[in-house]
């Protein structure tokens, strides 16, 4: 183990197979498929280190100084983050948005990135769903952006690969919008939702409301130890139980023999070598040290987040394309989207006040997508879904009149049912959503940041009010009452679903990616995190981050052994 | 840097675990404000007095050990101090300034001095007048809305509190989704909720 990790200040072995930028959810991948197939890596993260276990905290709420409530001096520093993001215990692993993660927006946009080892796959909510053909083929249908050059059947060997290892708790549901996949057994739905789930499907014929599914075990899995039930995911987890690079894919890329790590290896671009018309390598900056470094590789995997891997593409190559490496189709950086949501309904639900929950359930339901499915038409494109759950409520924010004896008591005793919804809507591909390098500031490396531009549009809107109409009417169904509607509106990147930047296609002219993530201008460059979806779906996009990793790692191995790379 | 002008409010969820509404006030400020921590502790001078008001909000009950057993007010303080911006904690301070004035014109003593019959009848208005919805705007204690969610956001997270009568399961271990518990059982904690 002690030659996990590279020495940047005493650089000795250069050149690898490859280079995977980022150990986030799809570099963790890059990196255990490459290595599994034989290949000598190097995997580069611009942040520090953050060891499985040993790095993770163990505390109770009384070992916290503001008891959970974030200080402003941090929080100023961490303007995106919000909610549970933005709580005590969680607050140091997001990056400071004044040095390291300086960024300008001229649209408001949340950037909330973890720039560790591991990256957000130790901070994400662990939502794992399949994307559909009535996913893949909307562009097509609808002339909206371009058309994926991938189907279903492209990528559902891909989802069992990556599910099988992953280990996803969920039910069998045979839906045809939410494809069921290679799942562990189903986190258990609790008493209220079992009656919401009963009043809204017999309301409503073509909806489903269904447990999550989630990266959470619900029974021991390759090695790793089944949920505890603490619910405190993103403070790391000693038992392994949630997927995340720490606790799945590094163990078994070091199991290889065949991988190691940099940290504080801030890549500022690939090396491009005109005459083959391939990269070569990476230049990197030694955060700590300042000195820059370059590694070599046969192939190169960027999976450093959709932005910072537009980024890093538009700081590569500039001799070539001024507008970096895969620029020549004119859509490098744009074509941002997210999932927009903050928006839903709470509602209480009477009576089953003699049971409570045991544990704290780290999943919640699901409502899948119902909207433009079949015979269902609306005002706009494609359709939303919805997460959320029933738990007893709690007065014991002070939120409530009362003091003295009794209202101790009172609020000592768990409150009444509430049940929420909450939407998560598609967002169209748009052209004019885009991230480009701003002209005036640099950070702290000199290099220059990255300016984001983009909204919400018409077809978003539009979708919105649905979105808030509908969870009523089903909460309405099913005999939910103080029905409140909630709308914080949504900010691009609020989701942390960031996507786009470098979409595939069918063609060079209109697209940074073909089919297997590989960039048409650099055949040995593949980019498998967010940046090359090509449209969003409304399904949280991990699960097919991990699927579209593990297939361009394939194809680029077999590539390889061709000679074709 | 300051590039936001309003945060959301609105309790999310992410991933689907469900955390109630109290978390979700983060004390982040809508623009860029400097801690108070990094001037003198406004609060500090008035710790016995929110002592008083944590003992009278949350006394001593047959299975709660009080506000004033768990000695939080240092916590409460801190709270306070670094998670609010600069104009709530001076909103704060002369809110108990004027607490303290009014009691002194009524009572001719100070609050920390009044019985807790006394205690019990000034906060008891200053609470029901937050909370009527009548109250206009301009006339409501909002010092004492602040107050008592940072006295009950202690209390709660309190170790010897949820170690006690709150049943604390740090590693539940298992998830039942409908356990049935006995009529007017306190709630058991789990995790880092309050």
């Amino acid at each position: 183990m002690s030659d996990l990790y590279i020495n940047l200040n005493q650089p000795q072995n250069m050149t690898y197979d490859a280079i995977v930028i980022g150990s986030g959810i799809s570099g963790g991948w890059a990196a255990k498929e490459l290595t599994e197939k034989g290949l000598k890596v190097l995997m580069l993260e611009r942040g520090g280190d953050y060891k499985h276990i040993k790095d993770y905290k163990d505390i109770s709420a009384y070992d916290l100084p503001h008891r959970g409530k974030v200080p402003i001096e941090t929080a100023d520093k961490k303007q995106s983050i919000t909610g549970w993001m933005s709580m005590e215990q969680v607050a140091d692993s997001w990056v400071d948005e004044t040095v390291e993660g300086l960024y300008t927006e001229v649209k408001p946009f949340k950037w909330i990135r973890a720039y560790r080892l591991g990256g957000r796959s130790t901070m994400w909510g662990r939502q794992s769903y399949r994307w559909s053909d009535l996913d893949f083929e909307a562009n097509a249908k609808e002339g909206v952006g371009v058309d994926w050059p991938v189907r279903y059947k492209d990528i559902a060997p891909w989802y069992d690969h990556v599910e099988k290892f992953s280990g996803i708790s969920g039910s069998m549901e045979g839906l045809a919008v939410l494809p069921d996949g290679q799942f562990l057994p189903p986190m258990p739905l609790n008493i209220v939702e079992q009656h919401v789930k009963k009043g809204l499907e017999s309301k409503f014929k073509n909806r489903k409301l269904i447990i999550g599914r989630a990266a959470n075990l619900t029974a021991p899995h390759q090695g790793r130890m089944n949920c505890q039930f603490r619910s405190r995911c993103w403070e790391g987890c000693h038992f392994g139980a949630y997927f995340s690079t720490q606790s799945s894919t590094l163990p078994a890329a070091t199991a290889t023999g065949n991988l190691t790590i940099g940290v504080n290896a801030l890549v500022s671009n690939i090396l491009y070598d005109k005459d083959s018309k391939k990269a070569t390598g990476v230049e990197i900056i030694d955060t700590e040290t300042n000195k820059t470094y370059e590694y070599k590789s046969k192939i190169v995997f960027v999976c450093a987040s959709a932005l910072n891997s537009s980024w890093i593409l538009m700081n590569s190559a500039k001799d070539v394309w001024p507008e970096g490496l895969g620029s020549s189709s004119g859509e490098l950086g744009h074509n941002i989207m997210d999932h927009h949501y903050n928006i839903g309904v709470t509602s209480t639900i009477e009576g089953f006040e003699e049971y409570v929950e045991y544990g704290k359930r780290p999943n919640g339901i699901y409502v899948p997508r119902f909207a433009n499915v079949g015979s269902d038409k609306r005002g706009y494109l494609r359709g939303f879904g919805y997460q959320g759950g029933a738990a007893r409520s709690s007065e014991r924010g002070g939120r409530t009149e009362g003091i003295g004896k009794e209202y101790l008591d009172n609020i000592s005793k768990d409150g009444k049912w509430s049940m929420s919804l909450w939407g998560f809507g598609e967002v169209l591909p748009d052209h004019d959503n885009k991230v480009t390098l701003d002209k005036t500031i640099k950070d702290k490396w000199g290099l220059p940041v990255l300016s984001v531009d983009a909204e919400l549009k018409a077809n978003e809107k539009a979708m919105r009010k649905d979105m808030q109409d509908e969870a009523a009417a089903m909460l309405e169904a099913a005999g939910a009452k103080d029905i409140t509607r909630h709308d914080g509106g949504h900010e691009m990147g609020h989701g942390i679903h960031e996507m786009g930047g470098a979409r595939m296609g069918r063609d060079a002219k209109t697209s940074v990616l073909n089919g297997f993530n590989q960039v048409w201008d650099a055949k040995n460059v593949f980019v498998t995190d967010g940046a090359f979806m090509t449209s969003s779906s409304c399904v949280n996009p991990s699960l097919t981050y991990m699927a579209f990793t593990a297939r361009a790692v394939n194809y680029a191995v077999e590539e390889l052994k061709k000679g074709n790379l | 840097m300051n590039r936001r002008s309003a945060i959301s409010r609105v309790g999310l969820i992410m991933g689907a675990t469900i955390i109630s509404a109290d978390v979700f006030l983060s004390c982040k400020s809508d623009n860029t404000q400097k801690s108070t921590s990094e001037q003198s502790n406004a609060l500090a001078s008035f710790s016995a007095l929110i002592t008083e008001i944590g003992h009278t909000i949350l006394p001593a009950t047959e299975k709660h050990p009080g506000y004033k057993a768990i000695n939080g007010t240092a916590t409460t303080i801190a709270i306070l101090n670094d998670c609010y911006k600069k104009e709530k904690v001076q909103e704060l301070v002369s809110g108990i300034e004027s607490l303290e004035a009014s009691v002194q014109k009524s009572h001719n003593k100070s609050f920390v001095q009044l019985s807790d019959e006394e205690k019990y009848t000034v906060l008891n208005d200053i609470d029901k007048k937050y909370f009527d919805k009548a109250t206009k705007e301009a006339d409501k204690p909002t010092y004492y809305g602040t107050l008592k969610e940072a006295i009950l956001l202690t209390y709660f997270t309190d170790k010897k509190v949820l170690e006690g009568p709150m049943s604390y399961k740090k590693v539940p271990g298992k998830y039942d989704g409908a356990m049935k518990i006995e009529k007017g059982s306190y709630s058991v904690i789990y995790g880092l909720g309050a």
